[in-house]
């Protein structure tokens, strides 16, 4: 036997059944939505940032891979980060039309990246950019920050230079004249906020002894993917409890900031020193060899 | 449609959302606490001795029977969540030299307890952050000295090593 009258019971049942269509018509009009934002045409782009997420940051003087293309063969190499969706990439495009000009005339090979080749062949058509190669973001070994970027490429496959974003048109004169000259785009030597220079490969095959450790700060997974030979990794949130178990205070220890901003390079080394260790910051560049 | 039962017409929503549901929502087995923690919402980390300082209850784990047998001795490496009241949410062994060692850690330091938000902002050390979970990292090196096992709180023995000024007593004494 109900408690309820008939028609509250009705008036009950029903407002329960409109907040569940409600609640039902909501969910499927945000799922779409996100269905659709996620499969947008884009190229693909919002996937391949995602995939791209955990890869290694692309800095001046790292070693830049790419799938399926052998940068040793030139001397320099070009690679235009773009994408469809971007309205930055599409007001760049006459400048890029201009770049890979100068850059087929200084016989620079210049490679478009786009999210995925086959759902911006279009893009690149209109762009008149089809004459490029092209390759995919996901064939790139590092993320980039923004696009369009342009990524000048030596032939050892280190970074020398990153153009990021818009272009104003002096930044664009400059770019389309170091590709005239590449060898004259040099790479700056990274420095520590006292202004201590970090030490370079060189330098430190100058000064290592027997006993110099070279200490990796990158979280483990990334340490298994690169680092440099004979590296061992002690995580930076790990440095300051583990230094008295792992790192010797009468040898040398230099910390490999190839990984780090300066500024939290030095904060590290400074740690050290306060502690009584014989410290040093390294930015190897790319990396000599890696697992 | 009409035939649909209410429960029907939530199950199917529950489907939907759950066919739907960005892939990123959903942390993966092996991934970092404070990846995971950090894609939630805003947390608290900081140095591993402050940390340390913050840890109320802090029992040491103890020397597993068989590695003291066996003389076998290394490094456990944990990553814990900690609520706004103090007591641990979560945590992750990141490197470790045997399983038992890490399941005593684990257990270990679930059982331990951190001064809550409150105290936390009297002292200075979660400005700006209320609600926060903290997650940060401790270090447990088992070493064998004389035939004894013994554990060293790596964290802890940063704190003493250069005489860290305690942020919770000041100006008690």
């Amino acid at each position: 036997m109900s408690i309820l009258r008939p028609d509250l019971r009705r008036i009950i049942v029903e407002t329960v059944y409109t907040a569940g269509a409600a609640v039902a018509c909501f969910v499927v009009l945000y799922g779409a939505r996100t269905w659709i934002q996620s499969r947008s045409l884009d190229g693909g782009a919002a996937e391949a940032k995602r995939a791209l997420a955990g890869r290694p940051p692309m800095m001046v003087g790292k070693r830049l891979a790419i799938k399926g293309v052998n940068l040793d063969r030139y001397r320099y190499s070009l690679f235009v980060i773009t994408s469809p969706s971007c309205q930055f990439c599409i007001h760049s495009v006459p400048f890029h039309r201009r770049l890979l000009e100068t850059s087929r005339n200084g016989g620079i090979p210049m490679w478009i990246v786009v999210p995925t080749a086959n759902s911006t062949r279009r893009f690149l058509s209109r762009a008149g950019l089809q004459d490029a190669p092209a390759a995919n973001w996901l064939d790139l070994s590092r993320r980039f920050q923004s696009v369009p970027s342009v990524v000048l490429v030596d032939s050892n496959g280190l970074i020398r230079r990153i153009w990021e974003g818009e272009l104003r048109s002096e930044e664009e004169s400059a770019l389309l004249a170091a590709m005239r000259d590449p060898s004259s785009v040099t790479v700056p030597r990274r420095k520590l906020i006292s202004g201590e220079a970090m030490l370079t490969e060189a330098d430190l095959h100058a000064v290592s002894s027997d006993g110099t450790t070279v200490i990796n700060p990158q979280e483990r997974e990334a340490f298994r993917v690169e680092h440099p030979d004979g590296a061992v990794n002690i995580p930076l949130p790990e440095l300051a409890m583990r230094a008295e178990r792992d790192l010797w205070k009468d040898r040398l220890n230099v910390l490999d900031c190839s990984v780090l901003p300066a500024a939290v390079c030095s904060i590290a080394v400074d740690h050290l020193r306060k502690k009584g260790f014989r410290a040093a910051a390294v930015d190897f560049g790319g990396f000599g060899t890696s697992q | 449609m009409v035939a649909l039962s209410c429960v029907g017409r939530l199950l199917l929503g529950f489907v939907v959302v759950s066919l739907t549901a960005h892939p990123e929502a959903c942390a993966s087995a092996g991934e970092m606490l404070n990846v995971k923690y950090g894609r939630r919402g805003p947390i608290l980390r900081g140095s591993a001795e402050l940390f340390r300082l913050s840890a109320v209850h802090a029992p040491l784990p103890g020397y597993p029977n068989p590695l003291r047998q066996a003389g076998r001795g290394g490094l456990v490496v944990i990553e814990l969540v900690v609520s706004p009241a103090g007591g641990v949410v979560e945590s992750l062994v990141l490197e470790s030299f045997d399983e038992k060692a890490a399941a005593e850690v684990t257990a270990t330091v679930a059982t331990w307890r951190f001064r809550s938000e409150k105290e936390m902002m009297v002292a200075g050390l979660s400005k700006g952050c209320k609600g926060c979970l903290r997650v940060n990292r401790l270090a447990f090196d088992f070493v064998i000295l004389k035939g004894r096992g013994m554990v060293v709180d790596l964290a802890e023995r940063a704190v003493k090593g250069q005489a860290f000024p305690d942020p919770f007593h000041k100006g008690k004494e």
